[in-house]
């Protein structure tokens, strides 16, 4: 009787453990009930089990590609329905803070140069170890090459053109990529075809990729790098320092 | 179009978290609408073709998603996350939507995808082939299961956060990804576990 009721109970945790493990290897579960998991794991093969299972379910979700679908873009739509919902609501608008003058490129030196440092913290704290230690070794390398080549025209940081009346051209930025560690090629070459972007070089051994991309006469710099930050493949993104190839 | 990206940056700047670009909306802000959207458009459409499988819903599904954000910002609460929020009008919207049109289940488009590879560049990733049978595999789930295994392992949400989104209890979310993970070893002649090197 007592030997039945220990196996129910011991069924009984299994059950409740095995429930939670997806939300153990998403990082989610508490942290005390990390710690029963983890306590339970030890004993119980099924478990174990479970959770490779669940990794390579983990991993064929992550994987999954439907990047085209999500490139394109329905804001205009969206908002003239809003707008002709809030013409009847007549709800204030606040623009002014936006106007054109306020974009000035000294600001955006400033607020690329305040982004970037935590930025790239934060993407250098992410990192697995291994990663940190290539990534300090790049840093350097690209700090030492650009003591050596700052060339003497202006910096291209800003906005890539200053005299944007003659640009009705397209410009081009390298920059170094870092795709996340298990991301497919497949996802990649995807993922450059909607960017409009190349390859050039790469992947060196530790996995930097040098891409070109196009960008617009007007457009920021920051802007090009933080819409390849946001992308879910992207790792760390780092712009070949000066150069910009006009065709 | 570019320029407009440009003042994004800036608003979103402006709006730093969810909550203060969400109460601006709340007052008729375009530009915090924006933002919201721009922050969040990429992950619904993913997350609602995921749940649906249908190309030709989603985006639809998603400004509708986005329309209501903006019409029903005054009645967040903030008890929830603003994106569990956003994330539960964006899974009731994509599940009445498959109930509307009552195909449950339509299998992926594979052509779509097939396009998407190279023959050559996929041998170099040898559990490929075993990812891409899973991937197929987990299109052939309920819509319901499979918007709990997107949100825990796509979008990583916890288990509590995932009962607010779908409106049920943490048992219920706990029982679907159960069942999912039951299916799926049903449905791959291997099971779950990859092929040895
Ligand atoms: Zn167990």
């Amino acid at each position: 009787m007592k030997h039945e009721d220990n196996i129910r109970q011991l069924k009984s945790e299994h059950d409740s453990i095995e429930a939670v493990l997806p939300w153990y290897i998403n990082g989610t579960l508490p942290l005390e009930e990390c710690h029963q998991v983890e306590k339970h794991m030890e004993t119980c093969l099924q478990c174990r089990a479970a959770m490779t299972e669940l990794q390579n379910m983990q991993r064929a979700v992550q994987q999954s590609t439907d990047v085209a679908l999500v490139e394109r873009n329905n804001l205009q739509d969206v908002l003239s329905r809003i707008d002709k919902a809030s013409s009847t609501a007549s709800v204030a608008r606040k623009q002014q803070y936006l106007s054109p003058q306020k974009l000035s490129s000294r600001w955006s030196i400033k607020q690329w140069l305040t982004n970037k440092v935590s930025h790239y913290w934060r993407v250098f704290m992410a990192l697995p170890g291994g990663w940190r230690y290539t990534v300090v070794a790049q840093s350097l390398l690209l700090v030492l090459a650009g003591v050596m080549f700052t060339p003497s025209t202006e910096p291209v940081f800003t906005t890539l053109s200053a005299s944007s009346a003659e640009n009705s051209k397209q410009d081009n930025i390298r920059m170094r990529v870092v795709f996340a560690e298990d991301v497919l090629f497949r996802d990649i070459r995807h993922l450059l075809v909607n960017a409009k972007a190349r390859i050039v070089d790469g992947p060196t051994p530790s996995g930097v990729y040098t891409l070109e991309t196009i960008y617009a006469p007007d457009e920021v710099l920051q802007d090009v790098l933080d819409r390849w930050r946001a992308k879910a493949l992207v790792r760390f993104v780092e712009p070949v320092s000066n150069i910009v190839v006009r065709n | 179009m570019i320029a407009e990206e440009r003042e994004q940056g800036m608003a979103d700047s402006m709006f730093g978290d969810d909550p203060k670009a969400l109460q601006a909306v709340a007052e008729g802000d375009r530009e915090a609408f924006k933002v919201l959207y721009h922050r969040y458009y990429t992950k619904l459409i993913r997350f609602v073709f995921r749940v649906t499988q249908r190309t030709d819903l989603a985006e639809e599904i998603v400004n509708d998603v986005m329309v209501v954000v903006w019409e029903k910002a005054a009645t967040y609460k903030g008890t929830a996350k603003v994106s569990t929020w956003i994330f539960g009008i964006a899974y009731h919207k994509a599940i009445k939507t498959l109930q509307q049109w009552s195909r449950v289940n339509q299998p992926l488009d594979s052509d779509a995808l097939q396009l998407a590879m190279l023959p050559d560049m996929e041998r170099k990733i040898p559990d490929a082939q075993f990812s891409r049978d899973l991937q197929s595999t987990l299109t052939q789930l309920p819509a319901e299961q499979r918007a709990v295994v997107e949100l825990t392992f796509y979008y990583g949400y916890s288990y509590p956060e995932i009962a607010s989104i779908v409106s049920c209890p943490v048992n219920t979310v706990k029982t679907r990804m159960f069942h999912a993970r039951r299916k799926l070893r049903e449905l791959l002649p291997d099971g779950i576990e990859y092929p040895e090197p």
